[in-house]
């Protein structure tokens, strides 16, 4: 069974593609919250996580009030990261106001597990590196691995880059 | 009454010039500006060594809304290119090199 549900009943706005993927990242990402309150194994947190950063930086590719299709790249969402000290309305959506140098601080910070957040997409990580979706077989030991049992030890969700990173995706979804 | 479409570029030429200060300020990396005049939004390329080589075949803006409360009324193209490779990517639909002028932002203190 297939359709529509909640407000695109008849007489509610038509939404176009940027606002579907915003839509669909918010989601993803109240999903990511509630595994996590659920303690679910960190790679189904991490797979949602990435997925919301994934829809994130797609809805930005899609110029405002298009009709147009989101352009196909995994790497936007580290761009948006990186551009967002120099724009004046992320600054003072994220309360930084005119200070561009301590929110470039911030990001300083995150950018290095943004960027390998990134890199967990299936897309890029392919069937030999880690990805919280799909097995893959280890470069070094030929070892298939399954990420529901994988630790993911580079991804700590207790410290400090992490928390950051998840507030900063948080503010930039509201 | 109505805005001439030159009255919108005008406006929109001077959120390019502010949005760019903003953003080489922000971010020493950047080497160059071009803005590509368009009255739909302001446009802008930024070519910086910070994204890196990319394989992709295009030139991807990210696009921000408008924000004319922080002094932005104009939607906004934002693009980032490596220095290497800015002129060989294809560009946005509407967006034409025969258009864009060099946007010079102050000289910077060392």
């Amino acid at each position: 069974m297939g359709g529509r549900i909640g407000n695109t009943c008849f007489g509610a706005e038509e939404m176009n593609w940027r606002e579907a993927f915003l839509r669909q990242a918010r989601s993803d990402f109240s999903i990511f919250r509630l595994l996590n309150s659920l303690d679910a194994p960190y790679a189904h947190q991490l797979h949602y996580l990435q997925m919301t950063t994934e829809k994130l930086g797609k809805a930005l590719l899609i110029p405002v009030s298009s009709d147009a299709a989101p352009a196909f790249s995994h790497r936007a969402f580290v761009t948006l990261l990186q551009q967002m000290p120099g724009q004046p309305g992320r600054r003072f959506q994220l309360r930084y106001g005119g200070k561009s140098s301590m929110l470039k601080a911030r990001v300083r910070k995150i950018l290095p597990l943004a960027k390998m957040i990134e890199d967990l997409a299936p897309a890029l990580a392919g069937i030999a590196r880690p990805n919280p979706e799909y097995p893959w077989k280890d470069r070094m030991t030929n070892e298939i691995l399954c990420p529901a049992e994988f630790g993911f030890a580079e991804f700590d969700p207790n410290s400090a880059d992490m928390l950051n990173l998840v507030d900063v995706i948080d503010e930039l979804l509201n | 009454m109505k805005k001439t479409k030159d009255e919108i570029l005008k406006e929109v030429h001077r959120q390019a010039l502010y949005l760019a200060k903003a953003n080489c300020k922000a971010n020493r990396s950047i080497k160059k500006v071009y803005w590509f005049p368009s009255p739909k939004e302001v446009r802008l390329l930024e070519v910086t060594e910070e994204v890196g080589f990319t394989d992709d075949k295009a030139i991807l803006p990210l696009y921000y809304r408008e924000e004319p409360q922080y002094g932005l009324p104009f939607s906004m193209g934002v693009a980032w290119v490596h220095p290497a490779q800015y002129r060989n990517r294809k560009l946005p639909k509407g967006w034409r090199w025969a258009d864009a002028l060099e946007i010079r932002v102050l000289a910077r203190k060392k």
